[in-house]
């Protein structure tokens, strides 16, 4: 070695690295490892489930996207065109967030939320330098929110016959290039302990018998009923209300399963709305009636399957996506019937209210909120579909007229 | 570098090697023995990313990576050509990577280059201001190289690790080894040099 690099060495060997330790992460990394170990042998059963309810939370708590540690950029593609028009995307965020939180058991849980997926409803038609655009300006959005560098411009609060739906947050982001883009996005600004900390509480209600289910959704293959999602809202004692999708454990367990290919694909059917409505039908749920819309979906090998939507026997109280559509064309037409200021995120928001009533008799009352000093603007802004009545992973919906 | 393979002795590794075998064999069946594996491990791997990012938050969420991947794969890992503390390295070796990666994505989106979280004080009340200055000037200059430089320098100089031990790690020849630490010495050199640190 030659003398230069001699002295270069001698240099490193006096270099002292500064040192960190971190027992909390440590002691909850090795929890939630060895957790992870014990429920991947806890049987197939019980192993299948754990898989399933990821699968469902993924897909449909809209609310439970956590703040992450660090920014990570995802690549997002895109997935197709849906049968409604809507553009949708899919990010790789494939691996969601883990949150272990203490049951009303008093037992450590485990579970995983969040996903990555977004649909846009393009004002027109989008031709393949739009939809990469739209594809790109997605990334950076994702970027901008892990950042946090976003504007709460918006607040919609949605009352359906006497029952309030979660709030859905519209974000404004400025790109790189100055355009201005506005999201509705579930409450995804949650810390990992905020998060904990609210599942704990569910978990509670859920003991106590305390949930409400506004809707079941079917899927069923070769006759059978394989997952029942039952979409739960819960009310906590910050009077905030939060909705869960669950699986229903008092199913019986199916005979027959799909393969993980056959589920992808007839997500991505889902998402891109492509099933043939195939009627109506009635079925017992959590003791209630409830009335399914059935569409079936052809997957690509000749396998049929069968999803339903269920809402419970005397008025719906979650909105679907065309109940959207319906309520962006009647906002208009909707009577005022005045306002409330109420703290969003330590600032103060003005609600206007505007009483609506959808074609199958469905109330709703349509409260949007702006930050008090942008107080009077209508409350007919146009509703953000944050689920856009498909399943969609993460919540997010982006809406860009005219661009 | 010629006393390289005086620093630990043959019986000492291969004591060690042993011992590793018998763990990692009893943690693919008992939960027990996984938490006795993780707790071999963790401060070395967790101590490998820190002195690689300087950064707590960092450290903490690859490290998080690397025992999440490890575990989920443990049951496929076969004792063959490297030993399970090499294969933990090279897990974080290869976080450590996709996270330089993401990070020049960031620095070229807009984000900026994010800086490493040095102690406010001294710790352990062993760091002098001019050590805290060394270590902050090395560090910027080791994330002016390229991964497989800064990999071989850190992994020899902060981790103490030897040419055999760093050659299972990164799945390269002695002699790339060598290679690799001559040129990654010759560039540190020079980038500290144009950092104005004159070494005597």
């Amino acid at each position: 070695m030659n003398t230069d690099n001699e002295r270069i060495e001698k240099f490193l060997k006096g270099i002292v690295p500064p040192e960190y330790e971190s027992d909390e992460h440590r002691r909850q990394l090795r929890g939630q490892i060895l957790r992870g170990i014990e429920s991947g042998r806890g049987g197939k059963r019980l192993g299948a489930r754990w898989k399933t309810a990821a699968l469902a939370l993924g897909l449909l708590c809209a609310g439970a996207a956590a703040t992450e540690l660090t920014i990570q950029t995802h690549h997002y593609y895109f997935e197709g065109r849906g049968t409604d028009g809507a553009y949708h995307f899919q990010s790789d965020r494939s691996e969601p967030h883990d949150v272990t939180y203490i049951g009303a058991d008093g037992k450590p849980h485990h579970m995983n939320v969040g996903g990555g997926g977004s649909s846009i409803s393009a004002g027109r038609e989008l031709d393949a330098a739009g939809i990469e655009r739209a594809r790109k300006d997605l990334e950076e959005e994702d970027v901008l929110r892990q950042q946090q560098a976003r504007e709460l411009v918006g607040v919609f609060e949605i009352v359906v016959n006497g029952k309030p739906v979660d709030r859905t947050f519209e974000y404004k982001y400025v790109l790189s290039d100055g355009r201005t883009e506005t999201c509705g996005e579930g409450e995804n600004n949650l810390s990992q302990a905020q998060l904990e900390q609210q599942y704990a509480e569910i978990d509670q209600l859920r003991a106590e018998g305390k949930g409400d289910i506004r809707k079941a959704i079917d899927m069923e293959y070769q006759g059978q009923t394989i997952f029942r999602t039952l979409l739960c809202y819960y009310v906590l004692s910050n009077g905030r209300v939060v909705s869960i999708g669950e699986q229903d454990t008092n199913l019986p367990a199916p005979s027959v399963m799909l393969t993980t290919n056959q589920l992808s694909e007839f997500w991505r059917l889902v998402r891109l709305k492509e099933g043939e409505f195939a009627g109506t039908a009635q079925a017992q749920v959590g003791g209630r009636n409830f009335n399914f819309k059935r569409y079936q979906y052809k997957l690509s090998d000749g396998t049929t399957v069968t999803q339903s939507e269920g809402d419970p026997e005397g008025g719906k109280s979650e909105l679907g996506a065309d109940d959207l559509k319906e309520l962006g064309g009647l906002l208009s037409k909707g009577q005022p019937v005045g306002g409330y200021d109420e703290e969003v995120n330590g600032t103060v928001f003005h609600f206007t209210s505007t009483k609506l009533v959808l074609s199958d008799g469905t109330e709703v009352l349509w409260s949007h909120g702006t930050p008090q000093s942008d107080a009077g603007a209508p409350a007919t802004a146009q509703p953000i579909s944050r689920k856009g009545g498909i399943i969609v992973g993460g919540g997010l919906t982006t809406n860009r007229e005219g661009k | 570098m010629a006393n390289d393979t005086c620093i630990m002795s043959l019986d000492a590794l291969t004591e060690r090697a042993e011992e590793d075998k018998a763990l990692v064999s009893a943690a693919q069946t008992d939960t027990a023995a996984a938490g006795r594996l993780f707790d071999k491990y963790y401060a070395e791997i967790f101590r490998y990313i820190y002195h690689s990012t300087l950064n707590y938050a960092v450290t903490e969420d690859l490290t998080s990576n690397v025992f999440f991947c490890a575990f989920r794969r443990l049951r496929f890992f076969r004792w063959r050509s490297i030993p399970f503390r090499a294969w933990l390295y090279r897990i974080a070796t290869n976080e450590l990577r996709m996270h330089h990666r993401r990070q020049k994505r960031m620095i070229a989106a807009n984000a900026g280059l994010v800086d490493a979280e040095y102690p406010e004080g001294a710790p352990s009340g062993e760091m002098t201001a001019a050590a805290l200055d060394d270590c902050r000037l090395l560090h910027r200059a080791l994330l002016k190289m390229g991964q497989k430089y800064r990999t071989v320098i850190v992994l020899r100089y902060f981790e103490g690790k030897t040419l055999t031990e760093i050659c299972d790690i990164t799945n390269k020849r002695e002699g790339t080894i060598k290679c690799r630490l001559h040129r990654a010495l010759a560039q540190l050199k020079e980038t500290l040099a144009q950092a104005g640190l004159t070494l005597r």
